[in-house]
């Protein structure tokens, strides 16, 4: 079994989609268990990953196509994992502030939310602050979270919040920003709800907005 | 211009150096690799220490932009520093005046001569990822990068011999399957930086004071398709 999850962290990051589907329908037809697979398998190569990543030994290409790896995997093990919609801690609706294609980092973050329990909804690149809000109205979202890797485009995080404070809509949801240009200070000043700096932050970050009250400082995990 | 230095970014030289020439300005030119725009963070720090070299009274002649932040936070210290108030180097080409939002399609990947000196870039990484994957894994991971995009757009900034790009363009559009475009640019806002006209267009910090985020509010917003 160790020997599976060994496997599969190697695969993924890789970047063997072929061999991840390979050793995936294995390990599970030999029982093992899929939680085990996500963690120790997945989760425990995208960290490596991102590791590799932040000291210039792995390149933006090789963790874009570790996360697509990781989809799969997911996608795989979910039907056989315990418990439904009730385990979920929470829904987010994610996407990329408006103008902007710069996707990597979103996906990432998306990833880590939906493998630590959180509902997932990716409207993808190039949102505009509608769709945002009309989305999360919909889909009764507990946190929007945007991503903006352009200048150009961050002023539509706080185009969001002014927006949903004018609608009288900005209590019924938590707001998290990050991406490239994006810092704290900046969070702060626009009023949103939370920050990280990376996607493995994110999860500790949407954790703490749960229990965050109106009012409450920006939760910031950097 | 009295003591002036200009720090310049080597993926637009073929830009500067046409502006140099232009304007006529002789002085010390500081080129900084063109990689660095990948690591906005890094490059501040690379820039400040440049920056910090200048001797006292030193005019410092940015040939940047905003650049993903990288310039937000730079300290004059003693000398004093001019930068153009565009979000980058697209902008920068491509704005008719400051604020100019019309002219950036955020689905288009432009490049510029400097964008295609050798193999750089996407074409770079394609070269590693044929060792790594294979072509045909490698073809799709590139294309993975790009699957949003529309198109490519070579850009004619008048600086350089633009056939001798042609070829490489179209590669670097048929490896990444998007359609090939040509569009207009100038080097125009360089020609100001170098010649001393820092109007609007221009953010000029006095020794003693930083660059802040503020000075560029209100720049135009990326438009997007919906
Ligand atoms: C890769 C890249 C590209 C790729 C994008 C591929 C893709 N599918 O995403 C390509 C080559 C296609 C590209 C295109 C362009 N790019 Co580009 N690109 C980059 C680069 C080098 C890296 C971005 C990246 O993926 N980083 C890696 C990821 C993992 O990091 P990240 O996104 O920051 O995400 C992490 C955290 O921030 C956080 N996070 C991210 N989002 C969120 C959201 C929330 C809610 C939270 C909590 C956390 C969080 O978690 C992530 C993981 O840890 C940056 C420079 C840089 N380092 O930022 C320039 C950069 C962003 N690009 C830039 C430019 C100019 C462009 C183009 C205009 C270039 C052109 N010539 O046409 C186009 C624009 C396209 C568009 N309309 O969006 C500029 C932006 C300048 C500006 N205006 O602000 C930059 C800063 C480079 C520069 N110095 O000039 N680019």
């Amino acid at each position: 079994m160790a020997d599976y999850l060994t496997q599969i962290e190697a695969a993924v990051y890789d970047g063997d989609e072929d061999l991840v589907v390979e050793l995936v329908e294995k390990a599970l037809a030999d029982g093992v268990d899929p939680e085990a697979i996500i963690q120790d398998g997945g989760v425990a190569a995208l960290n490596r990953l991102g590791d590799d990543f932040n000291n210039m030994i792995a390149f933006l290409p090789e963790l874009m196509i570790g996360g697509e790896c990781m989809k799969k995997l997911i996608e795989m093990c979910s039907p056989h994992l315990q418990g439904g919609k009730s385990a979920f801690k929470g829904k987010i609706v994610i996407g990329c502030a408006k103008g902007d294609l710069h996707d990597i980092g979103k996906s990432l973050v998306a990833t880590q939310l939906s493998i630590n329990g959180y509902e997932v909804v990716d409207l993808g690149t190039d949102v505009p602050t509608n769709k945002f809000i009309d989305t999360a109205m919909a889909e009764k979202a507990d946190i929007i979270a945007v991503s903006s890797l352009l200048t150009t485009s961050q002023y539509y995080m706080e185009e969001l919040i002014n927006r949903l404070s004018h609608e009288g809509k900005r209590d019924l949801f938590k707001v998290a920003v990050g991406g490239g240009p994006i810092g704290p200070e900046y969070a702060e000043k626009i009023g949103a709800d939370g920050y990280s700096r990376t996607a493995a932050l994110a999860v500790k970050m949407a954790d703490r907005l749960l229990d965050k009250k109106p009012g409450d400082p920006l939760v910031s995990e950097v | 211009m009295e003591h002036a230095i200009v720090i310049a970014c080597q993926m637009l030289e073929h830009e500067i150096r046409a502006a140099l020439r232009d304007t006529g300005l002789t002085c010390p030119v500081t080129w900084l690799e063109r990689e660095l725009h990948n690591r906005p963070d890094h490059l501040r720090e690379v820039l400040q220490e440049e920056i910090d070299k200048a001797p006292p009274g030193t005019t410092v002649l940015l040939a940047y932009a905003q650049c993903g932040n990288a310039a937000v936070g730079l300290e004059a210290h003693s000398a004093k520093l001019v930068l153009p108030r565009f979000a980058d180097c697209v902008h920068l080409f491509r704005s008719e005046r400051v604020g100019d939002p019309g002219q950036v399609d955020c689905r288009t990947l432009y490049l510029s001569p400097g964008f295609l000196e050798e193999r750089s870039g996407i074409l770079k990484d394609y070269d590693r990822y044929c060792g790594k994957w294979g072509p045909e894994k490698a073809r799709r991971v590139c294309r993975m990068m790009v699957k949003n995009y529309r198109a490519v757009s070579l850009m004619d900034t008048h600086a350089a011999d633009l056939e001798a790009y042609a070829p490489r363009c179209r590669d670097y559009a048929e490896l990444l399957g998007l359609s090939l475009e040509r569009c207009e640019g100038s080097y125009r806002v360089l020609c100001k930086l170098f010649g001393g006209q820092w109007d609007e267009e221009f953010v000029v910090v006095p020794p003693g004071g930083a660059i802040d985020m503020a000075e560029f509010m209100g720049m135009p917003r990326a438009a997007g398709m919906l």
